[in-house]
């Protein structure tokens, strides 16, 4: 597949450590796919919460994908972990109507699926540059 | 003193005192007659007098029993004709009254002295005796002291009196607002009688006696009529299922129907009287619903129509659609607040169900998109050329769609995994399943499953098909499955493939199997490539803790 990446952006998302949070397959499968095209290093993924905050102590994470709801349970505890390191996350959800985040984490960064690759790089480029300011 | 008549010479005294003899016998005789006459009198006054207190104490008498509160209007009239007939010492008495036409006048009570009560059936039309008629319409009293020859009762010798055998008569007009319903006659039969002003002023009394007690017992009747009305109202507003209330200026229950009573778990007459606010928990809509009710009392809203929820007594929040409006209370002194609620939860819920739906809807559809294109990728980098990626792409489509269908027919609760199977495998085998055995119990896998598991069930029925068992001749699967501690432990056990190298490479359907297993159902999938064939062994709990509904 090949995508419109401009050089600058291909530039900030080389090697960057993206955590994927994202329990069903099929989309896992795509963002790993699609963050290993734009050169992306992909840690994860992780399909629940606890796996997703093992990988957060474990191993050095630049930006981070969360899928907002888990089955069961949601990955706002992931997201507040992220917070708390000052690490950059977007979330993504399959429910156009964002009014499920509680009013701590609304404002954050919100992909909707299904995600195309353009909009995909846009947003990791966005978390790349927080990362490494 | 001196006697004026013993003056005089003696000589004149012989002839002289046969003349005072004479004058002194007179004035004795006058003296006594005067006695007498004054005795008389006497007496005459003692008599009235006695006959004065009789009727006084009789009227008091009959004021209290007559007319007592909720007295019946038959036992009335008959303690007014058993007082009258005594007090009067007559030997009948009767009360006629007018029929609806006003004509026609008939006896509804008739007392005799000696007989006792009796029953009269002749009726007396004003037409024929218009001279009586005339008479009770003018008088307050009709005393006739000799029947036969007084103008006013002669017309009713012949058909009434001379009958009965009554000689004097002492009538009383019955009316009703200024107008003549009826008569109360006090009849004497024997030798004639005068009448006394007394007698009159009595009878007088008798007739206004019966005005009061058919006053009262159309009062009787309507008070009974309007309980009776009220009853009927009652079992209205009883029956239906909405809330019915009527509260006063200080919003306390003047009326509360049986369905308000059983919400609130509230006695009726424990309710009547109490304030509405005091079964509000919640103080701001306290004051919101008190604001509603004044603005009615002031009838400077003349209608509230509202939605208001409330926590019944099991502490379950429902809803009610409220219409308030002012009522002229019962008394007619001032305003009420009527209110009518209609429990309006379960549409609540449908719509809120609804916009879930619609909202799941949404997700599943755009999931399912998203899906699609991942298929479409990851199958197009599995093939070969634009055939196989076809025939693949479809299968792994076809699989979606089963999935779906099987789902929508129990309307998303669940799907049998046995009809999962089956209609996975019978696109590839037809009606021919003698390659396959399947083996395990009716499970139903939730909704959150389903789709996963016919996407892993399909990819090892393709395998199979293209690499293994299903693609020899003499190839089998056996597909066991038990569920133990709520997981599915499902084996796929393929026969009669000997030649190891024949094992594919391990692909996208693969790790589909086991991420889908790991990941996403949050169980595990073991995957083994030995002679004498593929296993797979899949262990899926069916129920996660805290499993969202989806």
């Amino acid at each position: 597949m090949r995508m419109a990446i401009n050089a600058q952006l291909k530039d900030k998302l080389k090697d960057l450590r993206v955590l994927v949070v994202e329990d069903e397959f099929l989309a896992a499968k795509s963002l790993e796919t699609s963050l290993r095209k734009m050169g992306c290093e992909v840690v994860g993924p992780a399909s629940t919460v606890d796996e997703a905050l093992a990988f957060i102590k474990s191993r050095t994470i630049d930006a981070a994908i969360l899928d907002i709801n888990l089955s069961p349970g949601t990955s706002e505890p992931v997201a507040r972990a992220l917070r708390y390191r000052n690490c950059p996350f977007v979330f993504i959800t399959g429910y156009s109507n964002i009014s499920v985040l509680p009013d701590d984490l609304r404002g954050c960064l919100i992909l909707t699926k299904p995600t195309d690759p353009v909009s995909l790089a846009a947003a990791v480029g966005q978390l790349a540059e927080h990362a490494r300011t | 003193m001196r006697d004026p008549g013993n003056s005089g010479h003696p000589d004149q005294s012989g002839h002289g005192q046969r003349g005072s003899i004479e004058a002194l016998q007179e004035h004795v005789d006058a003296l006594e007659h005067q006695s007498k006459t004054t005795k008389r009198a006497h007496q005459e006054a003692m008599r009235r007098e006695r006959q004065l207190r009789t009727h006084n104490a009789v009227l008091a008498q009959l004021s209290m029993n007559a007319l007592r509160e909720g007295c019946d209007e038959h036992v009335a009239r008959r303690e007014i004709v058993t007082a009258a007939a005594d007090a009067l010492n007559v030997s009948r008495v009767g009360i006629w009254l007018f029929g609806d036409d006003g004509q026609t006048l008939r006896a509804v009570e008739l007392f005799d002295r000696q007989g006792g009560f009796a029953r009269c059936q002749t009726v007396i039309r004003a037409d024929r005796y218009p001279r009586y008629f005339e008479a009770l319409r003018e008088n307050r009293t009709l005393p006739a002291h000799d029947v036969h020859r007084d103008s006013r009762t002669k017309e009713l010798l012949h058909d009434y009196l001379e009958p009965c055998g009554i000689t004097s008569m002492l009538d009383a007009p019955v009316r009703i607002g200024g107008k003549l319903v009826g008569v109360i006659c006090h009849e004497h039969i024997g030798p004639q009688r005068e009448w006394t002003l007394d007698e009159q002023t009595f009878a007088g009394s008798m007739g206004d006696f019966v005005s009061l007690s058919l006053q009262m017992g159309k009062r009787n009747e309507m008070e009974a009529a309007i309980k009776r009305q009220r009853e009927y109202l009652r079992q209205i507003i009883d029956i239906s299922p909405n809330l019915v209330f009527v509260l006063d200026e200080e919003t306390r229950f003047v009326l509360a129907n049986k369905a308000l009573c059983d919400l609130v778990s509230v006695p009726h007459q424990e309710l009547i009287g109490n304030s509405a606010m005091n079964l509000i928990k919640d103080q701001e809509q306290a004051r919101r619903l008190r604001k509603m009710d004044e603005a009615i009392l002031r009838q400077s809203q003349l209608s509230i129509d509202c939605e208001e929820s409330f926590t019944d007594r099991d502490g379950k929040q429902r809803w009610f659609h409220l219409i308030k409006r002012p009522i002229t209370s019962v008394d007619g002194s001032g305003k009420q607040v009527l209110g009518v609620a209609s429990d309006v939860t379960e549409r609540k819920l449908y719509q809120e169900h609804l916009a879930s739906m619609v909202r799941e809807l949404d997700h599943r559809v755009k999931n399912n998109l998203f899906a699609v294109m991942i298929m479409a990728e990851h199958t197009a980098m599995g093939s070969n050329d634009i055939d196989e990626y076809l025939h693949a792409f479809n299968g792994r489509m076809r699989s979606m769609a089963i999935g779906h269908e099987i789902l929508a027919k129990t309307n998303w609760q669940g799907a049998m995994l046995v009809e999962v199977i089956n209609s996975l495998i019978r696109p590839y085998v037809g009606e021919n399943l003698r390659h396959v055995t399947l083996d395990g119990p009716d499970v139903m896998l939730p909704a959150r499953v389903a789709p996963a598991m016919c996407m892993m069930i399909h990819e090892l029925i393709t395998n199979a098909m293209q690499h293994g068992a299903l693609s020899l001749e003499e190839g089998r699967v056996d597909v066991l499955w038990k569920v133990e501690d709520q997981t599915l432990h499902m084996n796929w056990i393929e026969h009669g493939t000997q030649d190891v190298a024949q094992f594919p490479q391990r692909g996208f359907g693969m790790e589909l199997i086991e991420r889908t297993a790991a990941h996403q159902l949050r169980g595990d999938a073991q995957l083994s490539f030995e002679p004498p064939g593929l296993r797979c062994e899949l262990n899926i709990p069916l129920k996660l803790p805290a499993d969202r509904h989806e």
